[in-house]
């Protein structure tokens, strides 16, 4: 078997390198474009003034729920991306000319996959960090106390500082205790948490599906791709509901019976299996995808 | 070479438009397939190219299964579509972008043949008229060096200079290891450039022959009336008279007009 069939380095570089050129003026307004949109939302809802009461819960503070809240909104701008990859395979003109490009359908597919899933979750991540950091830097700058309408000295415990475990590797319990006429103060324990790794898995198991489905659609991919995820949560949602009433009898109209019970470790059965789909289905997408283009006709 | 063998293709609830087709095509030729609209030239090209694949049969281009896309023949293949489209960037961009997808690339060739066909490197792809883009497509494809060209309705679009230009430069450019087919019901424009025709009607070859094969067995002529001309295989009014196809004789050779020769074999006469 000649491997070079399959995969050259050189053919591969040539072939991102024939990308980007082609590119590089929609990938850099596509980077500049995320980097002001993300700086704008995240200062825009970061807090400008310090007010609140005598519990912390009433205060307007910007933990990591906020920050999660964001990051999850923005993911589907990057969704946006990587389901508008193979931009050439919407039309019949345009496919005649990618399908023949000399590269194997391999290097033409991780090419793609490099580009806008490696590199666009890379470059995601990098900007939304900066923008995170940025945004409250000139926050906490700006931040005024109410109370007393001047700048206030510990603005920095109100805006909490971004990094990327407080959305992927743990969960935050706070505590706080408050003494007379002054502010909060915050004590956080961090855990560990199977949770957000299901929910980041499931949400590139979805960046993979509109990656792959659009590779079955030959006009307005995206769109299609879209349409397909919300038919397919519905039907899933349909079968749990008949699988509760099969194995639980006692379900009413459309509610799911789940049972919620703790596997081992605080491991949640739920929270095990959505990382578990979430792992597994994009091996199922990529290689369906795969095949897909490999036999893709005009 | 192209080895087609009975190879049967229908698209998609249509009916078949090829049925058991066969073809066989040596390097070194500029074959010249003929047909009428929706004869299925196209398709013909589509499959000797790789995009679409066979019902049944084989297809063998060079030593390769087209359908495969093989990057190594997809390097030395190279299609010039009838429509076509190209990203928003300048001609010089573009083929910095794809000139090293092909690894026998003449950029020498490339500026030689945009010089001959008027066109400025630096200008945007988007902004040329369409002839102008086509004139850049074809002289990209020639480019290439690759052992197959492909051109679908290459003169479509473009001026009368243009015309004569692309005959020139093609002829010129193609080597013996290479070989070219060209697909047109504009026989006229490349009956001096073809060394081979292949006329194909509902999915058959109705008609292959090499030129010097048809110049010596056929005797093409314009007289002023046919009266009294005997063996007249077809003939047909123009403005000094009747052109005509007789019977070759007497090792008499003439110049092939191949738009007469092509209506005669539509008309079932040859």
């Amino acid at each position: 078997m000649n491997s070079n069939k399959f995969f050259s380095f050189s053919r591969f570089y040539r072939l991102l390198m024939n990308d980007v050129l082609i590119n590089y003026k929609k990938y850099s307004l596509i980077i500049v474009a995320a980097f002001i949109m993300g700086f704008v939302v995240l200062y825009g809802s970061m807090p400008k003034l310090v007010y609140g009461g005598d519990t912390l819960n009433s205060w307007n503070r910007f933990d990591s729920s906020k920050y999660m809240n964001i990051f999850l909104a923005s993911i589907l701008a990057l969704g946006v991306l990587v389901g508008s990859s193979f931009p050439d395979l919407g039309s019949k003109v345009k496919t005649a000319n990618y399908l023949l490009i000399p590269a194997s359908t391999f290097e033409k597919f991780f090419s793609q996959f490099f580009i806008r899933v490696i590199c666009g979750a890379a470059i995601f991540l990098v900007l939304f960090w900066i923008d995170a950091r940025l945004a409250r830097a000139i926050s906490v700058m700006q931040m005024v106390d109410v109370k007393t309408n001047l700048h206030y000295a510990n603005a920095e415990q109100f805006i909490e500082k971004f990094h990327y475990g407080m959305i992927f590797w743990y969960d935050r319990v706070i505590s706080y205790s408050t003494e007379a006429g002054s502010y909060p103060i915050e004590k956080i324990v961090y855990h560990k948490s199977i949770e957000t790794w299901g929910i980041s898995l499931f949400i590139v198991s979805i960046g993979l599906y509109l990656f792959s489905v659009k590779l079955f659609f030959k006009k307005l991919g995206l769109v299609k791709s879209i349409l397909s995820l919300v038919a397919l949560f519905f039907a899933m949602a349909l079968f749990m509901v008949i699988f509760s009433h099969i194995f639980h009898p006692g379900t009413k109209g459309f509610d799911v019976s789940l049972p919620n019970y703790t596997l081992q470790n605080g491991i949640n059965n739920i929270e095990f299996w959505l990382c578990l789909i979430g792992f597994v289905s994009p091996l199922f997408l990529l290689s369906m995808g795969y095949f897909k283009l490999k036999e893709k006709q005009l | 070479m192209i080895n087609i063998q009975n190879v049967s293709f229908h698209y998609k609830k249509k009916s078949p438009l090829f049925n058991d087709f066969s073809l066989e095509v040596e390097s070194g030729r500029i074959v010249g397939l003929l047909g009428k609209n929706g004869a299925g030239k196209s398709t013909l090209l589509h499959l000797i190219s790789g995009l679409i694949q066979p019902k049944s049969g084989k297809i063998n281009v060079n030593g390769f299964v087209p359908f495969d896309r093989n990057p190594n023949y997809l390097a030395d293949v190279y299609l010039v579509p009838e429509e076509f489209g190209f990203p928003s960037i300048s001609i010089s961009t573009y083929v910095k972008a794809f000139s090293p997808l092909y690894p026998n690339f003449d950029q020498l060739k490339l500026y030689g043949i945009c010089e001959e066909f008027e066109l400025q490197i630096t200008s945007n792809l988007n902004k040329l008229s369409h002839g102008q883009r086509k004139k850049f497509l074809i002289a990209f494809a020639l480019s290439t060096n690759c052992k197959m060209l492909v051109f679908d309705e290459p003169t479509n679009g473009l001026d009368i200079p243009s015309k004569s230009q692309f005959r020139k430069i093609l002829v010129s450019s193609v080597t013996e290891e290479q070989l070219v087919i060209i697909s047109t019901h504009q026989v006229k424009d490349i009956d001096t450039v073809i060394d081979k025709v292949v006329v194909i009607e509902n999915g058959l070859i109705i008609y292959q022959e090499n030129i010097d094969e048809i110049t010596q067995k056929l005797y093409f002529d314009v007289l002023p009336s046919i009266t009294g001309i005997k063996n007249v295989l077809y003939h047909e009014q123009c403005p000094v008279g009747q052109k005509i196809i007789v019977q070759a004789t007497d090792g008499n050779e003439s110049s092939i007009d191949l738009e007469l020769l092509f209506n005669a074999i539509i008309n079932k006469k040859i």
